[in-house]
This record gives structure tokens, sequence and C-alpha cells, in this order.
């Protein structure tokens, strides 16, 4: 039963997570990073992302137009950069908006003294 | 060692389309690397380093799915629940169609020995039952793949407003599952008895020793020589059924389905009962045999008029049930 418990409130926090984690990684892609380096740079900030949900989620949002990439093959490890593109950067205002607005609301929801 | 690794970007990239796979190779081989890096500075990664980072990333299937974005399926979550019901249907229904006829196969010619009988059940039931996952399968991985055409409400590129949504479908035009279902067993014991059985489809005489004698409706050789006609009208009888049940409701676009359905098995159904030496002789020569037509009358002409007369029945009854049901979809069609 607590397994069944564990493994519910597991993928409920993946399911959370999922949306705001387009944040994270928009909000240091101004200047380019390559998947690994990323994965670091979130980790250290407390955001850790396993690098087989992210390497394909840079490509996704590379496809809606978000970001853009090149690759750097002047070092003998070539690597794949990532960056916010002109649309990624005002998509990620608003989504930065739309996240205030939600976590201000969640706030209010869950401190107002009536709730469970 | 590194074969590892290169085995395990095969097993990510495969299946991935041929446009991406060189792209998303390069980049998950450097990745790799970066990570054994990580873990191993400028030193020579082991083993375990190599296996710690594959298992990191995890299942490449997973890993697969969520480079490809968009997952496609054979028989998607909207339809898997009618398609698993149809399918136990359809089982339950061969099975019983099967152990129908050769129980009364057994009955009339007891088989040479018991395990026969078990051998000859055992692999019928088997390839009947194949046969029906299989038919079922395609036909509703073929659904999924129109089902948007089948039973859509806006036209493509149609931008949604609320005075577009459909009307609530009136009660008479919700096709009861029960009366498909029971259209389903009609047909699927049809194709049981005429596949496995013909030769029981007639007259059966039990004589003063208690020994039943069928005289068969049906010339054995020619039947056989049809059975694909007939298959493939009673195919189409299944198919228009589980078309019913998956979508549930007349729609316009079912209804014209409906018709074409009627019309193709009618034809077919024509062209099976009016073909040459179709009748056993010794069936028609029964009836004359045991008094039961007018003296002096020809028994082939009267079975003919029989058959006329059930033809034209067949047909209206074909007509009718198309016709209500086109009326039925008109009148709960989307826009009024």
């Amino acid at each position: 039963m607590l397994n069944n418990l564990d493994e519910l409130l597991d993928s409920l926090v993946l399911e959370m997570r999922r949306g705001v984690i387009i944040l994270a990684v928009m909000s240091r892609l101004g200047d380019s990073q390559y998947g690994y380096s990323l994965v670091q740079i979130l980790s250290d900030q407390g955001m850790s992302v396993e690098p087989g949900t992210l390497y394909p989620l840079l490509r996704r949002l590379e496809r809606q137009g978000l970001l853009e990439s090149n690759w750097d093959t002047s070092e003998n490890r070539p690597r794949k950069y990532y960056r916010v593109s002109q649309q990624g950067e005002v998509i990620y205002k608003r989504l930065l908006e739309e996240w205030g607005i939600l976590s201000k609301s969640i706030k209010s929801l869950t401190e107002s003294g009536e709730e469970l | 060692m590194v074969e590892k690794v290169e085995r395990y970007i095969y097993a990510v990239t495969r299946k991935l389309p041929e446009k991406q796979r060189k792209d998303i190779e390069q980049e998950l081989r450097s990745s790799i690397e970066d990570m054994l890096t990580d873990r191993t500075g400028e030193e020579k990664p082991s083993v375990a380093d190599i296996e710690a980072v594959l298992n990191e990333l995890g299942d490449p299937s997973l890993l697969a799915d969520g480079y490809r974005m968009s997952k496609k399926y054979l028989i998607g979550p909207q339809n898997y629940d009618t398609y698993f019901f149809v399918l136990k249907i359809v089982i339950a229904a061969v099975v019983f169609g099967i152990t129908l006829a050769l129980t009364i196969g057994f009955i009339v010619e007891p088989p040479q020995s018991l395990g026969d009988l078990f051998g000859s059940y055992m692999g019928s039931t088997f390839g009947a039952v194949f046969q029906a996952f299989a038919w079922v399968t395609i036909i509703f991985a073929l659904i999924e793949r129109k089902e948007v055409s089948l039973d859509r409400e806006f036209v493509d590129g149609e931008k949604w407003s609320t005075d577009k949504l459909p009307a609530l479908p009136g009660k008479e035009s919700l096709i009861k599952p029960a009366e498909a279902i029971a259209g389903l067993l009609f047909a699927i014991l049809a194709v049981v008895l005429f596949n496995y059985a013909d030769h029981l489809i007639g007259i059966y005489i039990m004589n003063e020793e208690g020994i039943t004698r069928i005289t068969p409706l049906f010339n054995h050789v020619t039947f056989r020589s049809l059975l694909p006609i007939v298959n493939i009208m009673l195919a189409v009888g299944v198919f228009k059924e589980l078309l019913k049940l998956a979508v549930g409701r007349w729609t316009v676009g079912l209804a014209f389905a409906n018709l074409f359905f009627n019309a193709a098995s009618f034809g077919l159904f024509f062209f099976f009962i009016r073909s040459a030496g179709l009748w056993n002789e010794n069936f028609l020569a029964f009836w004359a045999e045991k008094g039961f037509l007018p003296v002096g009358s020809d028994p082939l002409i009267l079975w003919n008029q029989f058959i006329v007369g059930l033809i034209a029945v067949v047909a209206f009854a074909m007509l009718l049930d198309s016709l209500v049901n086109l009326v039925k979809a008109y009148k709960n069609r989307v826009y009024r």
C-alpha cells in the first residue's frame, strides 16, 4: 500500500513538473548551452531533470521555434548548442507572467486558512 | 566498451524517422560522452561507469518515445474498450459456434475415436479464434485510421464555435449494442456453420433403428466452390455490425456505409442463391417422395418460385434497413 502511494505521488509530481520544466530550461538559455551542461546548471539550482527527459524536450522546443540550435564542431567533441530564439523570448515572458498568476492563486487557495 | 554506448544509441534511434536519426545520434553520443567525462574526468571510463550513465538515461524505448513526440496507436485509448468488448463477444461466439457444429457432427456421425474428436475440436477452435482475433483487430485498426471521417462533427480547418456543437443525438439514432451484438453473433454462427458444417444444414430424419440421416440442402461440391462468395458476404455483415458498435449512433456517414454494405451483401446473396447446381437433388426429391408437393408438380420449379420469393423478402428487408437508418441519421444530424 505504501509502495503504491509512493508511486502515485511520484507520478503526480512528475506530471506537475512537466509543465514547469520548460520555464526552467528557457530561463537558462539566454546564452547557448549544450544538453549536459544544462542538466548540470539546472541540478545546481535544485531543479534536477533527468537527461532522458531533457534531451528530447530541447528538440521539441526547437521544433516549436522556441529555441534555435547550432553544432559546434571546432572542438574534438562536436556539441549541439541551444539558445532561446526571438519568438521564444516573447513566449518565455508570457509564460513567466502566467506562472506568476498561477502560483499566486495557488498560494492564496492553500494558505487562506480555510483549506484542508 | 564503447560498443555498449553505440548499441544503446542504436536502440534509441533505430525506429526514429530517418531525417532526424543522424542528428539525434550525434547529439546523444556527445551527451553520453559529456556524462562520462563528468564521472571520470580525463580517465577512461570503466564498464560500471558506462552502465551507470546509460541507466541514468533509462530505457531506450522510452527515450525514443520522447524523441518521437506523438504516439501512434494501432487501436487508441478511445476505442480500446470497445475493441476488447467486441473481441470477447466474437471469440465467445466462435467457440460456441464450433462447439455446436462439432456436437451436431458428433451425434450424427460419431468419430473413430475420442482422440480424433478432441484433435479436430482443438484444431478448428484455435484456427478460428486466431482468425477472429486477426479480423477484429484489422477492422479496429482501420476504424482507428478512419474514425475522424466517420464520426466527425466539424469540417477540417473549420473554426469551432458553440453554436456548431452537435445536437444531442435523438434517442432513436443511438444504436443499441445488443442489436449489433445479436447481428454479430448471427453472422459468426453462419460463418462457422457454412465453413465447417454445410453438410449438416438439411433435413434430419430418424429411421426405425434410431439412426439419423441428413439430407443436405446444398450440393456440397457447388457449395464449396461458392464458399468465398458466402464468406465475403458474411465478412461484410460482420464488418457492418462492428462499425455500428464502434460508432454507436446513426451518423450520416454510417448510414451511407450501411446502405453500401447492404447493397454489396444483397448483390453477393443474389449471385450465390441463383448459382446453377447449388441445391442438392436429393433434397428436392425428398419433398416429392414424402408427398408434400401436389401430384405432378416439378419440385425444381416450385423450389425456384420459393427462392424468388425469398430474394424479394431479403431485398425488401435490406432496403428498409438502409432507408430507416438514413432517415434516423438525417433527422438527428449535427446541423439542423
